[in-house]
């Protein structure tokens, strides 16, 4: 017969909260860390950090007679690459600074769950001290 | 051996967690709301020292009580939905549905059917009543089941109460038993993780007796159980699903902030197309039904870095957009192929842009520029629905050819598109264009199944219920697709299911009613297909019972050939034929002029309802293959038989002269008879099913001829007259076994030729009443009229031109030469057809 190992509710309730609780949480932690990436979009900005914005650029025309047009063109395209990376600069800021408050926030979660049942315990005992 | 041990289970445990945990949710709330008053209190002794009654530690002290209770209670909570409630099982279902004699079942269940299970365990009768007396006392989805077949549960539960054992025993019922290994089969089969209460009340519709009469009084099918279930589980998981927000999939729902920042901006293409991945995605994803291989050829081929488009092709209806729907949403999650993920899709207005810009040259120069943009973007993913009408070489108003500007960017790696068309025009215009055609990759799309359509209505279902105020019950949503597949054969699923819903809910909502049944969609169906559907009203019972009468009041003679049809008729309107095919087939063999044509016109008048529904094919006109497609069409023209069959799907269908016609284009009828459809020469699918099929033919009509003179038996004559078509190989013996009946028409007697006067001469005598002329028909004028007539080869057809030619002739010379006049009585003189009056 094919079994599952018995256990009583105290073993159940320590194999849960110091084992499987702590696995969820660090995947739920996982799921806001990537989301958090995702949203910002860091790595696709990293990537065109410096393309132009919008990919607005003129094409150079070949010659020496085309050199003051070229010149035009090299100001208006270095105006837009300088763009691009202002605007996704500010978002990669932006966006890793929001994701290192998620990674500490979730860092926090996970030391606070396994000391939680002492904290509520405390927290009870405290209350009670209090009042009287 | 059957094992089943609920005091060693870890579930059944669970439902005997102590109280303070089970209920811990409770607490939850009220410890909040005590903490919230507590909080008030403080904030209120803080800003006014007139309220403070009690000292301000003691509040904090029992805010922080009441706190540390509500997190203790949520704790709690957590640990008994994440654990207790979830034990770890064994074996995965599927592995334990394998082992059924090395596992224990009380293992395997989910809480909530675990305990059901306990409570029939401590009941006096262990067994299948019990169960569903509990099921049906202590859960929503049963209520939820009920409901939709519009069945009072609160009856069954009195009526099941009343029928439970009393006698006490220590053992469960051997029907029990059954119950539980049947719901591990069904809960493996479902994919579920666990057996759930649902799979036990599916497996009680196999083994609970009482259940079995509730269906047969409510007319319910058993499967509809199983849909029902089916349709409760997947609501119940998607708001558990919802719930969890924290799940990635969940959290991906928000988009992206600055993804579009990577890639170039499209001026002009904003300008002349919908920006589909911003409309769903204010609108509200909505997962697809079926079609899961075509969407995963799609991803795979867009996300490819050569010939990264992609030729849709599939029948209106068929589900085009929803796939393109699909695609937009995996795309916009993040949840597809990298080469896919995060594109943003836009659908070309094709038509809006050549009406809104004048002139092709601008057009062109516009186009150019949208294409440039999209290929210059690298983020985009153009749809241009229906690609074959910009591709097809010709312009006209409102159309212009892209395929020279479209052709040069096909090539690029970051211009993707997904073209739309459909099978007859990408055979007619796509195929043909080799340029355009060689830079996509075809993903076809086929039909959904009837499943799939009964899912998908059931997905819209509350969103329609809360639109029109109706409750939509069950029956009635599955007519919508079962019937749609037998009637609307020229639409597909599940557009044509999802759009008759509607239909009849319109149509129920205009008659004040508030629940939609299976008869308003029944209706809605016969007004559409003008085919009597559902119930058959009084009138047409009458009908269908006095057919043979009904027939017999316009031919003569032909008992056995009427009969036949008649039956066959009604097996096929009573429901009763488990069908594939059509509602009946027919050939009818006899000589020429016994009735075989006026057969077919009266089934048609009393049936058909008309004699237009009568599609008539002269297969004398057939008898070379290439006219097969003058028959059933090509890709350039229509067929004369498959375009009538579309436009009536309700039809008497007579092939006159049938052994005239091809060996070949006969074939073509070999399958119509055996499936009930057919493939045009456009490549669509043309449906039979509600047709008949009466083929006429007076081959052997000399073996009739000399068999009823030597007075040989119908019997005998058929099988004489079988081997003559074989032998002669005017029909094979597979093609004539496929019809449903093979009738001999047996030669026109005198006596039957006297009956058939008398009817044609009563043609005249109610013209001639409409003139207020009494015209009186005598034995003596039918007699002569006969003797005029008769030629055994011939039938009643010289008859016919007998009456024109001597007494229509002499009574309309009569009238005009005014002889006769209004409220005269007349008749002809039989020797020499000559009108006399009688006063």
């Amino acid at each position: 017969m094919i079994r599952v190992i018995k256990q009583n509710l105290l073993i159940k309730w320590a194999f849960w909260h110091f084992r499987e609780a702590p696995a969820d949480l660090l995947s739920i932690w996982g799921n806001f860390l990537r989301f958090s990436v995702e949203f910002f979009s860091i790595i696709p900005l990293i990537k065109t950090l410096i393309t132009p914005w919008q990919r607005l650029a003129e094409p150079y025309k070949s010659g020496l007679v085309n050199l003051p047009f070229n010149f035009q063109v090299f100001l208006l395209n270095s105006f837009s690459r300088f763009l691009g990376f202002l605007v996704r600069s500010i978002v990669i800021i932006i966006g890793t600074v929001i994701t290192i408050i998620v990674f500490i926030a979730g860092l926090i979660c996970f030391v606070v769950w396994f000391v939680l049942p002492i904290l509520i315990f405390a927290g009870i005992i405290f209350g009670f001290a209090l009042l009287i | 051996m059957f094992k089943f041990s609920p005091q060693k289970s870890h579930i059944f445990k669970a439902v005997k967690t102590p109280l303070f945990i089970k209920k811990a949710s409770m607490g939850k709330r009220l410890f909040f709301y005590l903490f919230l008053l507590s909080f008030i209190s403080w904030v209120l002794m803080t800003v006014e020292p007139s309220f403070r009654v009690i000292p301000t530690t003691k509040v904090i002290g029992l805010g922080l009580i009441f706190f540390c209770g509500y997190a203790l209670s949520r704790y709690l909570n957590l640990f008994f939905q994440t654990k207790l409630k979830k034990p770890k099982l064994p074996l995965t279902l599927q592995e334990a549905n394998s082992r059924i004699e090395d596992i224990d079942f009380a293992d395997f269940f989910n809480y909530d059917a675990a305990r059901i299970l306990s409570k029939v365990i401590r009941s006096k009768e262990k067994d299948s009543n019990t169960l569903l007396y509990y099921l049906l006392k202590e859960t929503e989805f049963t209520h939820f089941v009920f409901t939709r077949l519009l069945i009072d549960k609160g009856k069954l539960i009195k009526e099941i109460r009343s029928i439970r054992g009393q006698t006490r025993r220590a053992e469960i019922s051997d029907c029990l038993k059954a119950t539980i290994t049947m719901s591990l089969s069904i809960a493996s089969k479902r994919g579920h993780d666990r057996i759930r209460a649902e799979d036990l009340f599916v497996a009680l519709t196999d083994t609970n007796d009482y259940f079995e009469q509730v269906f047969i009084r409510g007319d319910i099918k058993k499967r509809e159980i199983k849909f029902l279930t089916s349709w409760w589980v997947r609501i119940e998981k998607y708001r558990e699903n919802r719930k969890k927000f924290w799940k990635y999939e969940n959290l991906v729902k928000f988009g992206t902030l600055g993804r579009q920042w990577a890639s170039g901006n499209t001026f002009v293409l904003n300008r002349f197309a919908i920006d589909w991945t911003e409309a769903l995605s204010k609108r509200g994803f909505r997962k697809i039904i079926g079609h899961e291989n075509s969407v995963k050829s799609l991803e795979r081929i867009i996300s490819g870095d050569e010939a990264n488009n992609v030729m849709l092709v599939g029948e209106p209806g068929t589900g085009r957009r929803a796939v393109v729907n699909e695609l937009t949403r995996k795309s916009f999650l993040g949840l597809s192929l990298p080469g896919v993920n995060y594109k943003r899709v836009y659908k070309l207005k094709l038509k809006s842009l050549i009406a809104r810009v004048d002139g092709k040259e601008k057009t062109e120069m516009m186009l150019d520029k949208i294409f440039g943009e999209v290929a210059a973007a690298g983020n985009i993913i153009l749809v241009i629905e229906n690609i074959h009408e910009f591709i097809s070489g010709h312009d006209r108003a409102g159309i212009v050819d892209i395929s020279g500007i479209i052709e040069p960017y096909l090539e690029h790696p970051d211009f993707k598109v997904v073209a739309i068309t459909n099978y007859r025009d990408y055979r007619r215009i796509v195929e043909r264009n080799q340029g355009i055609n060689s830079e996509f990759k075809k993903v076809e799309l086929s039909e959904i199944s009837q499943d799939e359509a009964i899912k998908l209505c059931e997905m819209i279902t509350p969103g329609l219920e809360d639109k029109y105020n109706i409750f939509i019950s069950y029956q009635s949503l599955r007519a919508t697709v079962e019937l749609s597949e037998q009637f609307l054969t020229s639409e597909f699923f599940p557009e044509k299911s999802m759009q008759l819903l509607e239909e009849a809910i319109i149509s129920a909502n205009q008659k004040d009613k508030k629940v939609l049944k299976k008869e308003d969609v029944a209706e809605v169906v016969s007004e559409k297909a003008e085919v009597p559907v559902g119930e058959a009203a009084d009138e047409e019972k009458k009908a269908l019972l006095n057919l043979e009468e009904e027939v017999h009041k316009r031919i003569i003679n032909q008992e056995t050939a009427v009969t036949e049809i008649a039956k066959s008729l009604r097996r096929s309107r009573a429901d009763i034929d488990t069908r594939t095919g059509l509602i009946g087939s027919f050939l009818f063999l006899g000589p020429t002029g016994v009735g075989k044509t006026e057969t077919a016109k009266a089934i048609a008048e009393v049936y058909f309802g008309s004699k237009k529904r009568m599609i008539r094919i002269d297969m004398s006109e057939y008898q070379n293959i290439s006219d097969l497609s003058r028959l059933i069409g090509s890709e350039d023209r229509e067929g004369i038989l498959t375009e009538q069959v579309v436009e009536d799907p309700f039809s008497l269908i007579l092939l006159d002269e049938l052994e005239k016609a091809h060996k070949d284009i006969l074939n073509v009828f070999l399958q119509i008879l055996d499936e009930g459809h057919v493939t045009d020469g456009g490549g669509r699918k043309v449906d039979f099913r509600n047709c008949m099929i009466i083929a006429t033919s007076n081959a052997g009509y000399k073996i009739i001829m000399d068999s009823v003179e030597k007075e040989i038996p119908l019997e005998k004559v058929k099988k004489k007259i079988m081997d003559y078509l074989f032998r002669e190989g005017l029909f094979r013996p597979e093609f004539v076994n496929r019809f449903d009946g093979t009738v001999i028409f047996e030669p026109l007697s005198k006596e039957n030729l006297m009956d058939i006067a008398q009817l044609q001469l009563n043609n005249l005598k109610k013209n001639l009443e409409e003139k207020h002329i009494d015209f009186e028909i005598t034995e003596e004028v039918k007699r002569e009229i006969v003797e005029k007539s008769y030629e055994p080869v011939f039938g009643a057809r010289e008859m016919q031109r007998v009456i024109q030619n001597e007494v229509g002739d002499a009574l309309a010379s009569a009238m005009l030469s005014d002889k006769l006049e209004a409220g005269d009585k007349v008749r002809i003189n039989p020797n020499d057809f000559s009108v006399e009056k009688i006063n």
